[in-house]
């Protein structure tokens, strides 16, 4: 078996330089697995012409070429690119707050279709447990979905080595816009009393709202800060676990 | 060993791995092997560099990429497809051109 040991700084550092320069991990991930591969076969070449286990890796890692000439290749690619590297204002800056408008909306519908009497404009009343998932789902669409689109911006931007200017743009723009959303059902207490579904967006114009911009930012905070000591140091596995 | 010179070499590398894997599908290492055959191994590349042009190549759609275990590895097959094979006719006639118009070049020196 070859000494992966003493190649470790060439596949420790290649990953880092490749993903900074804004390829996307799958081919960062794909190369180097690649190139282990490479690296074993040429290992074996050298061993089965009677070289020593340290001629034969310096072999192998000198046929395989230099590690700078290498980066400069990979990043020449520009197809093998990030979408968040090629496009980080429209992906980081803007994706945030309109993927969570479209859930929200998205979220209604269904509601809106299923539930309410179209002439009439009433709410239908359905059964309790169906009450009970309903204000589920929409308190996840209120709450919870702004934090799981900064955990998942965080993660990615970290993940990918990207620059933190857009993606902090992007969360604070989603932390101030989506913070006043609302969405309140009152179910009819009576088959002939209508019900009332209200959904808002507006100007954060009230403490509730206030205080909301400010838990999220501060969660934000966290997950950047947790997701960059994690992530930002990620380097595709070595020899020993499926790297693809 | 010679020195290679990357910007004239842009398209080479695309030329040399569309040309072996439209006789049959390989993976990296024996691509390389390969190569070094073909061209006896008077084209000096890191045989890293092999890796992002075959990726590159993928995503255009010029080449598909198959997994198959071997020995406990798994090795990733790269065969050429229809639209791999249209841009090998174009690499090739490219190419060509390029060395009747050096040897010409050459001639003319020699001649000269």
């Amino acid at each position: 078996m070859p000494d992966f040991e003493t190649v470790l700084p060439f596949f420790s550092s290649l990953p880092g330089r490749l993903l900074s320069g804004g390829v996307a991990p799958r081919h960062v991930k794909r190369i180097i697995a690649e190139l282990q591969d490479h690296y074993t076969d040429l290992y074996d070449e050298g061993m089965k012409h009677g070289l020593s286990q340290q001629d034969a890796n310096a072999e192998a890692l000198a046929r395989i070429g230099k590690e700078d000439d290498l980066v400069a290749e990979v990043l020449s690619k520009q197809e093998l690119r990030s979408w968040t590297s090629r496009w980080p204002k429209a992906i980081y800056g803007i994706g945030p707050v309109v993927t969570a408008i479209t859930v929200f909306f998205a979220s209604l519908l269904p509601f809106v279709l299923l539930l309410v009497e179209e002439e009439e404009r009433k709410l239908y009343l359905p059964p309790v447990w169906m009450q009970s998932l309903i204000e589920a789902g929409f308190f996840a669409v209120v709450y919870i979905l702004p934090l799981i689109i900064a955990a998942t911006v965080c993660h990615q931007a970290s993940l990918r080595r990207d620059t933190l200017v857009w993606p902090i743009v992007g969360l604070v723009v989603l932390c101030i816009v989506y913070s006043p959303v609302h969405i309140e059902v009152i179910w009819p207490t009576l088959p002939d009393v209508s019900g009332n579904l209200s959904a808002s967006f507006g100007l954060p114009n009230t403490v509730n709202a206030l205080v909301r911009i400010f838990v999220n930012l501060g969660f934000v905070a966290l997950f950047m800060t947790w997701c960059r000591t994690k992530w930002s140091r990620y380097i595709p596995s070595l020899k020993g676990s499926k790297p693809y | 060993m010679s020195e290679s010179n990357p910007p004239f070499m842009t398209g080479v590398p695309e030329l040399l791995v569309l040309r072996q894997l439209a006789r049959q599908q390989m993976y990296g290492y024996e691509l390389v092997k390969a190569i070094h055959l073909a061209t006896g191994e008077s084209i000096a590349l890191g045989e890293g560099v092999v890796y992002p042009t075959l990726h590159s190549l993928e995503k255009s759609g010029a080449l598909k990429s198959t997994r198959r275990p071997v020995n406990g590895r798994t090795r990733v097959y790269y065969s050429v497809t229809a639209k791999g094979r249209r841009r090998l006719e174009t690499l090739t006639s490219k190419w060509q051109r390029i060395r009747v118009g050096i040897e010409s070049a050459l001639m003319g020196v020699a001649n000269a």
